[in-house]
């Protein structure tokens, strides 16, 4: 898998773009995609200047036989021009859609790497990453191609001119170069301005979800007008945002429709004195003022390209540094084995004593340790540490590895994790039945009723709905409590030499916490658990006092 | 976009969004006659550059001379020139038009959301609300700021086409519409399939989102379960499925492409074959035959704006009568405003044969007679499901009993209640306690939050710490709770199970707190552990609905009763 393997390469925006645009086979449909939308855009050129022949050839001269012919040829230039494009577009949304995914498997086994990564990302962030910044960078394939088109449509519809007067060709390419350099100018206020109506309108909707989701509490303390009070303004920031942005849309557009138009009018003039020159003909007229008129539209489009290459490349930048972070975790050492008593599966140091020094705890074989940590930052710390989710330096974690004790920094973190589960506090469930959830999504097997006993679970079965029931996205249907017993089931069924629960009672009611201690008590593997509960620690067989330099008290 | 069908929300009809949209736009009628005005004038000006290029042609053929040519090449830069401003000046008065009325309609319906009863508001409505709030008004948005506009200029632009080809030769015109039967075929194809085709794939996307999300958010589980694999298997799964119905939906627009190209070429094909026999018959210009087919080439991108923009305007529409229905579904009553502090006045509550039952289960209390007088506090003791909270949520008024009557002895009071349920709204620690008292000072939220022991939401300096930068747990979430109570000093507080989800950790704080707030107040507490019940002036026993003991602590441990074998049990555990 490639979670377990470091970057050897690091990442560059030319590579991720290199796998949007050619990996997979995508080179090879792309181009032929990129030639069916060049295609398409030559035949759309195509047909104001079959206007312009069919007048000239047919309607000027009242040729019906010129008629028939010249539409003939309109009809065959149509079936090209939606073959072409319907052949592209199924193409590209293929291009488009495995090209996305790859960058976003990407992003997102390095974001999920093992060995986890230097740089913490919140989930917020995290999720930015694998799915604007992936979005974006992967629409590098429709750029290529619909830029493609579109400058082969100037380019043939400025060649086509080049029949009638090389100045007008040299003024069509001349209008492109301007239009792109101009309008990157003023899109820059539009751009500033629609980020600001983004982040605007994502508050308010924010606002309002947030309000929502605490209906009940606020109703509770009857301050419903306040919280519609606050959702006003947050509106009306978003409705000043958003005209703002609407308004610099609409300057943009009039910017490159005047464009536009003195690009026209420049042709029209152009081929109007030739034809009344007599060096052209009026078929020849209407042709250039036919492609005047389209070319028009083309290069509007062609005056976003510099800002559309921009965006792509700034976020193909964010990518390779999550891409390219360092790992927090080093490669396994080759340590030799560590001393540690007989019957000790685990040992590690933590906290520390009136000296500073770390206690080093030996974990035995199958008992249930209490650790009682001084408050909940020592505990969360402490289970990530146990479950190798921060940097251990070496000496701090040793587990024993088919009868030796090995020191945790010589062992692959994956393997270390299948002897030693620490579960996180804050669990996050997984969105599918209550089966998946207590036994994650890699086991078909049914959940084993011993272990579901143990966590009292029973009765949620029922009030559920059952194993196959649903349980919501990340388990919003759940209680916090039913969330938390689901959690220590899932820990219990992960057949861990070590199993490290972090206050895993601390959301359920005192009944149900007794059963739990007596179960976890009578239960055959290894188990820590760290807690401030008095339930629980009074059902361990030995309890460990989690010192705190600043926090050194005399509890317990 | 959510799309429930299991909800018990209304969802308004065509006609009632129609007027709905007709009320808001009625708000500003002399700007939207102004739009109107202007994207009609902007059309018509567009029509000058085709006009104008038509003229130059007869000028070239009738040897005019280079004063006149030149004049008509004037006249098409202005006329382009002068539509791109007209055009401009509309835009920007429609954009303001647009999100006037937006913000005025996601107002209106989050105000509507907030009206409505909390009865109304169970689970399963809750997330479809939420989704309506969020999701549907994103949607109405997303329409409003890009669909109307172009769909207003392509509707523009096509009647005034459609004005100029009849100006030039009604047979022009009709040769133009020839067109007509291929978009309409086409489309009602397209929108047959797209809704469904559509729906599929904003499902899949929202499912390998939602993946993303699970993989994301559950970074620390995955590790410590060696489940990274398996989260990223199941997002490449979803990602396929969703690229497999996008591909479904790529289909059905190239059909309607077949449809809308065929228009194309047998409007295009027809009106030069028009344009053929009118002037072999010396019924109009050269001129005139070019001006008619670049008026009708330029329609090309307006009908395909147009036509796709149905789809848009399709979904918009369900979104609106999703936004409409809250309206409707509101009582015509002002937002309940924030209850006055009881400032020292005290206030009891009179229980009187009061009894309800939930319409859907038909579980509830009855027969319940209470008295909890000023300033002391009234505890409801029972196994789950026995009916005390019920009865609080009762007294509170979220439901309403229905026999008997519930009385504060000021009629002005209204409860506030704090059940179990656990909110921490976004913002600073301030924000989330002004929520019950706006204007109250720095000082005065200090002293709160002191007074609740949340002195770790206190900056040492200058009061109240602005941002946290880990997200609260829930004994800190609820100490904040209290000490909002304590701000917006009611007459009458209820708590209903207020330390059920407070860690072991935090229990202890949280119940001084709650000390602090009972301290001469009106209060109904209800409490799973008997200690916290056994310092009130009264309890009360509940069991399947009823009030079966009623007494002092002291008085019910005397008494052979429910009450003695609770606390017997709790005590021996």
């Amino acid at each position: 898998m490639t979670t377990n393997r470091p970057a050897t390469t690091p990442a560059t925006p030319r590579r991720l773009f290199g796998i949007a645009l050619t990996a997979q086979g995508r080179g090879r449909a792309l181009a032929a995609a990129t030639a069916l939308l060049m295609l398409h855009s030559l035949t759309e050129a195509a047909i104001p200047v079959l206007i312009g022949v069919t007048i000239d050839r047919a309607v000027l001269p009242a040729d019906p036989a010129a008629l028939a012919l010249w539409l003939g040829v309109l009809v065959g230039v149509f079936l090209v021009l939606t073959i072409s494009y319907q052949a592209a577009s199924r193409l590209m949304v293929t291009i488009y859609g495995y090209g996305e995914q790859a960058l976003r498997q990407l992003a997102l086994s390095r974001i999920l790497r093992p060995r986890l990564s230097r740089r913490t990302l919140t989930a917020g962030e995290a999720l930015t990453y694998v799915t604007s910044d992936t979005y974006r960078v992967a629409g590098v394939a429709w750029s290529v191609a619909q830029q493609c088109a579109t400058l082969a449509a100037i380019a043939g519809a400025a060649l086509a001119m080049l029949v009638i007067s090389p100045v007008a060709t040299v003024v069509v390419f001349a209008a492109t170069a301007t239009m792109m350099l101009v309008m990157r100018a003023v899109s820059r206020p539009l751009e500033r301005r629609g980020h600001t109506e983004q982040e605007a309108a994502t508050e308010a909707g924010a606002v309002a979800a947030d309000f929502m989701s605490g209906f009940r509490v606020l109703v509770g303390m009857g301050a419903r007008g306040e919280a519609v009070r606050r959702y006003l303004a947050a509106s009306d920031t978003s409705r000043v945002a958003a005209t703002a942005a609407g308004r610099s849309l609409a300057d943009y557009e009039a910017a490159s429709a005047t464009l536009a138009a003195v690009t026209t009018t420049a042709l029209t003039g152009l081929s109007a004195w030739l034809a009344a020159d007599g060096q052209i003909s009026i078929g020849e007229l209407v042709t250039v003022l036919g492609l005047a008129q389209f070319v028009s539209g083309s290069l509007a489009y062609a005056g976003s390209f510099p800002s559309n290459w921009i965006h792509k490349f700034a976020s193909a930048k964010r990518l390779t540094e999550v891409i390219n972070t360092e790992d927090l975790l080093d490669e396994p050492g080759e340590g030799d084995a560590v001393g540690r008593p007989q019957g000790v599966v685990l040992s590690f140091r933590a906290g520390s004593d009136a000296d500073g020094d770390a206690q080093r705890v030996d974990v035995r074989h199958g008992e249930l340790l209490g650790v009682r940590p001084s408050d909940s930052d020592a505990a969360r710390e402490l289970s990530r540490l146990l479950g190798l989710r921060a940097n251990a330096s070496r000496g701090t974690v040793s587990v024993l590895v088919d009868g030796a004790h090995r020191d945790a920094r010589d062992l692959d973190p994956v393997d270390y994790r299948r002897r030693v589960v620490s579960m996180p506090h804050r669990l996050r469930i997984v969105s599918g039945t209550l089966s998946q959830a207590v036994r994650g999504r890699g086991s078909d097997a049914p959940p084993r009723p011993e272990l579901v006993d143990i966590a009292a679970l029973a009765d949620t079965v029922g009030q559920v709905g059952g194993w196959t029931a649903q349980v919501g996205e990340a388990g919003r249907r759940l209680s916090g409590g039913q969330r938390q017993r689901i959690g220590l089931a899932r820990g219990l069924h992960s057949d861990a030499d070590v199993l490290v629960l972090d206050e895993p009672t601390s959301a359920v009611d005192a009944v149900t916490e007794a059963h739990i201690a007596g179960a976890l008590a009578t239960r055959a593997g290894t188990t820590i658990v760290i807690t401030t509960s008095p339930v629980l620690l009074a059902a361990c067989d030995r309890v460990v006092e989690l010192q705190t330099q600043e926090a050194g008290d005399e509890r317990g | 976009m959510a799309e429930q069908t299991d909800t018990t929300l209304p969802i308004a009809t065509g006609a009632q969004v129609r007027s709905v949209l007709r009320a808001l736009l009625r708000r500003h009628p002399g700007r939207t006659a102004a739009v109107a005005a202007l994207f009609l004038l902007a059309s018509a000006l567009g029509l000058v550059l085709p006009a104008c290029l038509g003229r130059i042609v007869d000028a070239v053929a009738a040897d005019a001379g280079f004063p006149t040519i030149a004049g008509w090449v004037g006249g098409a830069a202005l006329g382009a020139i002068s539509a791109a401003a007209v055009t401009l000046w509309g835009m920007r008065v429609l954009t303001a038009l647009v999100q006037d009325t937006l913000a005025s309609l996601r107002e209106d319906v989050f105000a509507s959301a907030m009206r409505l009863p909390v009865s109304t508001v169970d689970d399963g409505e809750s997330a479809d609300l939420l989704s309506r709030v969020t999701g549907d008004v994103d949607a109405a948005a997303e329409a409003g700021g890009n669909v109307v506009p172009t769909l207003l200029s392509a509707t523009f632009a096509i009647a005034v086409s459609l004005v100029a080809l009849t100006a030039l030769d009604p047979w022009l015109a009709l040769a133009g519409i020839a067109c007509v039967p291929f978009y309409v075929l086409g489309t009602r194809a397209f929108l047959r399939r797209s809704r469904v085709v559509f729906r599929e794939v904003r499902m899949r996307e929202a499912a390998r989102s939602q993946a993303v999300l699970d993989a994301v958010e559950g970074m620390e589980t995955l590790t410590a379960l060696n489940e990274q694999t398996h989260a990223l298997e199941l997002v490449q799964s979803r990602a396929e499925d969703s690229i497999r119905v996008q591909i479904e939906g790529v289909r059905l627009r190239n059909r309607l492409f077949r449809w809308i190209n065929g228009g194309e070429l047998v409007g295009l094909a027809a009106l030069l074959a028009t344009g053929f026999v009118l002037h072999a018959s010396g019924a109009i210009t050269i001129g005139m035959v070019t001006t008619a087919a670049l008026v009708f080439h330029r329609l090309f991108d307006p009908i395909g704006q147009l036509i796709f923009g149905l789809d848009d305007i399709q979904r918009a529409m369900i979104g609106l009568a999703r936004l409409v229905g809250v309206i409707r579904l509101a009582p015509d009553t002002a937002a309940p405003s924030v209850p006055p502090a009881h400032a020292g006045s005290r206030t009891g509550i009179w229980l009187d044969d009061v009894a309800f039952h939930y319409p859907t289960t038909g579980r509830g209390v009855s027969g319940v007679s209470l008295r909890v007088h000023p300033g002391t506090t009234a505890a409801l003791v029972g196994t789950s499901g026995s009916g005390k909270s019920t009865l609080a949520r009762v007294i509170a008024g979220h439901h309403p009993p229905t026999t008997g009557r519930v009385r504060l002895d000021d009629p002005e009071a209204v409860p506030y209640y704090i059940s179990q349920e656990l909110h921490h709204f976004r913002g600073t620690v301030a924000d989330n306690l002004r929520l019950v008292a706006p204007k109250a000072g720095s000082d005065q939220i200090d002293a709160a939050l002191r007074a609740v022991g949340a002195d770790w939401a206190v900056s040492a300096d200058d009061g109240v710490v602005q941002e946290l930068d880990t997200p609260l747990d829930e004994g800190r979430i609820q100490q904040l709770a209290v000490a909002r109570a304590l701000l917006a000093d009611p007459a009458v507080v209820i708590l209903d199970e207020a330390t059920a989800d407070v860690g072991l950790e935090h229990r202890g704080v949280v119940e001084a707190a709650i000390a602090r707030l009972r301290h001469d107040r009106t209060t109904v507490l209800i409490a799973h552990r008997l200690e916290q019940a056994s310092t009130a002036e009264q309890i009360v026993v509940f069991a399947e609905g009823r009030a079966t003991q009623q007494g002092t602590h002291k008085e019910l441990l005397d008494a052979d009763g429910p009450y003695r074998t609770f606390w017997r049990a709790q005590s021996s555990s």
